[in-house]
């Protein structure tokens, strides 16, 4: 459930077609936790699919329902200037100064994205190009079950 | 039709409205099974008259935030009826958290927004009435069941029917608030100050669900 952008949509296009996956698509991104934790609450199995700045959006809905609620809610966040910031010789690591985000050729919700989850105390991985898609969303699936608390996985990769 | 479904705008001179008390108590002797989610000042007074299995209280939870948790329960569970007290605190945001549940298509959700409204004092020029109509904001963005409530004793005598229909179902419910009412303020802290944790509360009605 979330939103789809250019990163997420060949997801949502799997889930659209899939027999046992309901896609829910929410009207802003912060919906989207608050429907996952009732999803959880009701017993389903919920996935958000979300954009790294819809993420910086929800913080208040994040600490309010699946924090507060400790709800083993996984995420998927597409990492919309993992390639910008690569460009520009950034790294997710660097220290988000003023400075850097406000340089015109750094996308400051690629630099924002890790260390805001960080902040939040979500754990989180990087799928890069290098990395397997589909396995890094199965890990962050069974990390957020085994574990009992929310997880993400950027996705700063395409997934075409 | 024992409730008000015209959308007309209120007088200004206010005559007795629902209190919060009366509007709770007939929702719980009437409630069964359904899960009730409350939020922020609603807590309080809904804890005072239940302590249901199946209630779940987000002290600090906004109005979307609680809509879409109520939405998710529902989608989860369309076998069991979900009512979701909420404030109206959070106005601007409401059509896109409605417009989320109605494209759910789901039938077992009743939201029931509670619209607080200062009392008018005679000769007190600070008096401004509400200028949102919630319930012709509902209506405009799909909701076939949309009730405005504002008589105690009417209200009383339909919640069991309300709690029947097949929804989504809004119900504007209009109250007094001013800042010397305590109905409406103040008890956000208490709630915050529960033994219980949001995480237990969750954990108990996931576990009461799963038993039914």
């Amino acid at each position: 459930m979330g939103l789809t952008d250019r990163i997420s949509e060949p997801l949502f296009q799997v889930a659209t077609r899939h027999p046992s996956i309901k896609l829910i698509t929410v009207t802003q991104d912060s919906e989207a936790f608050a429907i996952a934790a009732g999803l959880w609450i009701g017993g389903a199995s919920p996935f958000v699919v979300i954009r790294n700045t819809g993420l910086l959006e929800s913080g208040e809905v994040i600490r309010s329902t699946v924090l507060r609620m400790a709800a083993p809610i996984p995420m998927l966040v597409t990492g919309h200037g993992y390639d910008e910031i690569t460009e520009a010789s950034v790294t997710p690591e660097d220290l988000p100064t003023t400075e850097l985000l406000s340089r015109s050729d750094v996308d400051s919700a690629a630099v924002l994205t890790e260390p805001t989850l960080a902040a939040w105390g979500i754990p989180f991985s990087r799928c890069g190009v290098e990395d397997d898609p589909v396995a890094a969303i199965s890990q962050t699936i069974n990390d957020a079950r085994a574990d009992q608390c929310a997880g993400a996985v950027i996705m700063a990769r395409s997934l075409s | 039709m024992c409730w008000c479904r015209d959308h007309g705008p209120l007088p200004v001179l206010i005559r007795a409205m629902l209190t919060i008390a009366q509007l709770l108590e007939p929702l719980c002797r009437y409630r069964t099974n359904e899960v009730v989610v409350t939020s922020m000042s609603l807590v309080h007074p809904w804890t005072r008259l239940s302590q249901h299995t199946l209630d779940l209280a987000l002290p600090d939870s906004k109005m979307d935030h609680v809509t879409g948790l109520a939405l998710g329960i529902a989608l989860a569970r369309p076998d069991r009826d979900v009512i979701c007290l909420i404030g109206d605190d959070n106005r601007p945001r409401t059509p896109g958290g409605l417009s989320t549940i109605l494209s759910a298509c789901m039938t077992n959700l009743t939201l029931i927004l509670i619209d607080g409204r200062h009392l008018p004092i005679p000769g007190d020029p600070s008096f401004t009435p509400s200028v949102v109509n919630h319930s012709a904001l509902a209506e405009a963005v799909g909701f076939e069941q949309v009730f405005r409530v504002e008589d105690a004793h009417k209200y009383a005598q339909s919640v069991p029917e309300i709690l029947s229909l097949t929804g989504p179902t809004f119900i504007h419910a209009i109250v007094p608030s001013s800042n010397k009412t305590p109905a409406m303020k103040g008890h956000t802290k208490d709630a915050l100050q529960s033994p219980i944790s949001l995480a237990d509360s969750a954990r108990k009605v996931l576990d009461t669900l799963k038993l039914n």
